[in-house]
C-alpha cells in the first residue's frame, strides 16, 4: 500500500496549481492514506474535489463527533452512513476526513450504497462558510449542465430562482445574486453545490471584464417591496 | 361484453345493421358511427366521407365532456349532445346499457327533432339487438361464442 | 381574473390525473371512460377530454390545470389546449418500454412550449424502475437541443410536496426565461466544466 500526503494553506482564497500541497491535522489515518484538513465540511468538499478532479480508486471516510463513520464513494456515486440526511449535522463537531485506498475485500462486502447527490447537495451548501469554493472564480460566468432532481433535495424557493436563472444563462455568482434579489452568501452556496455535483459548465471573461467592486451588501425587500410575478405569489398561496 | 366492443365483430355487425336501418330512414343522414367511451369505432357508414377514427375520438371526448358538465351543474345524466352547424348537425347517444356512444351526421334537408328521434330509434335497436345476444362464454374469443339455436 | 394555464401531458398511464388531483384545491374535473386498450396500458380507466384542477390566487389569478390525454389519437385535445398554455409538465412512466423515446415524441407534438423553455419532465415509477435516470433523460434532451437545459426530476404524483416542486420549477422556468428576454442581458458561449 503507498499513500501521498497533501498540504492545504487555509488562508490561501485563490485555487493554486492542482498539486499544491497542504498540511493534514496532527491525527494520522491507521490506513497510509490522505487527511485531510478538519474545517467542517469545507475539509470534505475539498476531498471530494480533489477526487474529482484526480480520480483514484479511493474512498472518503468523515469521522465525526456523535455520528458513525460517514463513507463516501465517487467511483460507484454512493455513500454510507446512519445518520439520516435529514439529521444532517450543519456545523460538524471534531471532523475528521481521510482519504483512503479500497479494500478490494470490504468493497466486495460492501452492501450497496445510497445515491450521493443530496449528500453532495448538503455538504456543497454548508462549505466554505458562505464564500466561494476555492477551485472557483468570483468573475467566471457559470450556467447549469443539468438541473439537479430537486424533489430529492430540500431546498428554498430562492434556490429554486436562481437555479432556473442558471439553467437559462451564463452568470457570474454577483449578477446571480443581483438578479434573484439573493444574499450573495446563497448564491455562492448554491455555486459551491452545483460546482461539488457536477452540475455546472464555466467560462472565464475577458480580461476588460472582470469586476473591481465587492459583491454589493444584501438588503432583504420590505414584504410589500417583493415581487408580485406568478411564482412569488403561488409561493404565497402554498406556503412555501 | 368482455371483449371489447370495437373487437368484437357481432357488435361490428349488429351496429352495422342498425345503422344501415337509420339511413334508410332518414335521408339526411350524412355519416353515422358506434364508438366505445375511449374513441375507439366500432363501425361506421359510410365509407369515405369523414376520418372514421378522428371521429370517433371526438365523438368520445364531447360524450365525456358533456356528461362531466351535467354532473357538475347535478342535472342528472346526459341524455344526447347536439352540435348544431351551418350546414347540419351532429347527434350523439349513449347506446343505453353498453360502453357504446352514437355519433351521427346529419345534413339541414331535415328536422333537428326528427334527426334525433331516428338517432334515438337506431340507439335503442342496438341495445335491444345486444340484449338478444346469448352471453358471451367469459374470455372465450368472438368467433367461439355460442350461437343460438332459432 | 387572469388565468395562467398549465398543461399535464405525457403517455398514458403516467400519471397526470393523480398529479393534478394533489396540486389542484378543487375537486378535479374528469372525463375518464373505460380503458378498452389493455395492452398499451394495464389501467380501467383512461382520459378522452381533459381533467381540470385549479389553484387560486387571490382575487386577481388562477393556475388552471389542465391534464390532456396520452394517446395520439386525441391529439386534436392537445391542439386546443396547448394554445391556451403556458407552460407543460411532462409525465413519463419510467416503468414502459421506451420512456426516453416516449419523451421525445412528445416533445415534438408540444415543440412551441419546449422552445420557449416551458417544460418540465417528471418521471414517475422510479421506484420501479431506476432506469432511465434523470442523467438519461437530461442526455437526451441535451443530444436534441444543447441549447436548452430543462429540468427533469423523479416524482410521485401522490406526493403534494414533490409535485408542488415541480409546478414552481416550471413557473420560475417560465418567468426566468420572460425576464432575461425583455433585459439586455446576452448569452455567451458554453466553456469547459468546472
Amino acid at each position: 500500500m503507498h499513500g501521498h500526503e497533501m498540504t492545504f494553506d487555509p488562508a490561501r482564497t485563490a485555487p493554486a496549481a492542482s498539486q499544491a500541497p497542504f498540511t493534514g491535522d496532527s491525527r494520522s489515518p491507521e490506513t497510509t492514506g490522505i487527511t485531510v484538513p478538519s474545517f467542517g465540511w469545507t475539509g470534505v468538499a475539498i476531498a471530494l474535489h480533489r477526487l474529482q478532479q484526480q480520480p483514484t480508486s479511493s474512498i472518503v471516510v468523515v469521522r465525526q463527533a456523535d455520528h458513525l463513520p460517514l463513507v463516501i464513494d465517487l467511483e460507484t456515486n454512493a455513500y454510507w452512513w446512519d445518520t439520516p440526511l435529514t439529521a444532517f449535522p450543519s456545523e460538524p463537531v471534531d471532523i475528521d476526513v481521510v482519504v483512503e485506498p479500497k479494500d478490494p475485500a470490504v468493497e466486495a462486502s460492501r452492501a450497496p450504497g445510497t445515491d450521493l447527490d443530496a449528500l453532495v447537495w448538503l455538504i456543497g451548501n454548508h462549505s466554505f462558510l458562505g464564500e466561494l469554493a476555492w477551485w472557483l472564480q468570483r468573475d467566471d460566468r457559470y450556467k447549469l449542465v443539468r438541473w439537479p432532481n430537486f424533489t430529492m433535495l430540500a431546498h428554498t424557493p430562492e434556490q429554486m430562482r436562481m437555479t432556473a436563472m442558471l439553467g437559462y444563462t451564463f452568470l457570474p455568482v454577483g449578477e446571480l445574486a443581483n438578479a434573484s434579489e439573493s444574499d450573495p452568501a446563497e448564491a455562492r452556496r448554491l455555486i459551491n453545490a452545483f460546482s461539488l455535483m457536477r452540475l455546472l459548465r464555466a467560462e472565464s471573461p475577458e480580461p476588460s471584464e472582470v469586476a473591481v467592486s465587492a459583491d454589493p451588501v444584501y438588503v432583504p425587500p420590505a414584504p410589500q417591496q417583493r415581487r408580485g410575478g406568478l411564482f412569488s405569489r403561488l409561493r404565497d398561496r402554498l406556503g412555501l | 361484453m368482455s371483449v371489447a366492443p370495437h373487437l368484437d365483430p357481432v357488435v361490428v355487425d349488429l351496429g352495422r345493421e342498425a345503422l344501415l336501418a337509420m339511413g334508410d330512414v332518414s335521408r339526411s343522414l350524412v355519416y353515422a358511427s358506434f364508438l366505445t367511451d375511449d374513441g375507439f369505432e366500432v363501425v361506421h357508414v359510410p365509407d369515405g366521407k369523414v376520418d372514421a377514427n378522428r371521429f370517433a375520438s371526438m365523438a368520445s371526448s364531447i360524450q365525456a365532456l358533456s356528461e362531466a358538465v351535467a354532473r357538475e351543474v347535478r342535472i342528472g345524466s346526459s341524455e344526447y349532445v347536439i352540435i348544431a352547424s351551418q350546414k347540419g348537425h351532429v347527434i350523439q347517444l349513449r347506446v343505453p346499457g353498453h360502453p357504446v356512444v352514437l355519433g351521427a351526421l346529419f345534413d339541414d334537408d331535415e328536422t333537428l327533432g326528427k334527426a334525433l328521434s331516428v338517432a334515438r330509434r337506431c340507439a335503442q335497436q342496438l341495445a335491444a339487438s345486444l340484449a338478444d345476444r346469448p352471453a358471451a362464454q367469459p374470455d372465450a374469443p368472438a368467433d367461439q361464442q355460442a350461437v343460438p339455436a332459432y | 381574473m387572469a388565468e395562467h394555464v398549465i398543461l399535464f401531458g405525457g403517455p398514458m398511464g403516467a400519471g397526470k390525473t393523480t398529479a393534478i388531483e394533489t396540486l389542484s384545491e378543487t375537486e378535479v374535473v374528469r372525463t375518464e371512460a373505460a380503458n378498452t386498450d389493455r395492452e398499451t396500458a394495464d389501467k380501467d380507466t383512461t382520459t378522452v377530454a381533459l381533467d381540470y384542477g385549479e389553484i387560486t390566487l387571490g382575487d386577481t389569478d388562477k393556475v388552471r390545470l389542465y391534464g390532456i390525454p396520452g394517446q395520439q389519437r386525441f391529439d386534436f385535445m392537445w391542439s386546443i389546449l396547448k394554445e391556451r398554455a403556458k407552460g407543460m409538465v411532462l409525465l413519463v412512466n419510467n416503468d414502459a418500454a421506451d420512456p426516453v423515446g416516449e419523451m421525445l415524441a412528445f416533445l415534438d407534438e408540444f415543440r412551441d412550449l419546449y422552445d420557449r423553455g416551458g417544460v418540465v419532465v417528471a418521471a414517475t415509477r422510479s421506484d420501479v424502475s431506476a432506469t432511465p435516470t434523470v442523467a438519461d433523460y437530461s442526455a437526451a434532451l441535451t443530444e436534441r437541443r444543447p441549447d436548452l437545459v430543462v429540468p427533469v426530476f423523479t416524482v410521485d404524483p401522490r406526493e403534494e410536496d414533490q409535485m408542488r416542486t415541480v409546478l414552481m420549477t416550471l413557473v420560475a422556468n417560465i418567468e426566468m426565461r420572460e425576464m432575461f428576454l425583455t433585459s439586455t442581458a446576452s448569452q455567451p458561449t458554453s466553456a469547459a466544466a468546472r
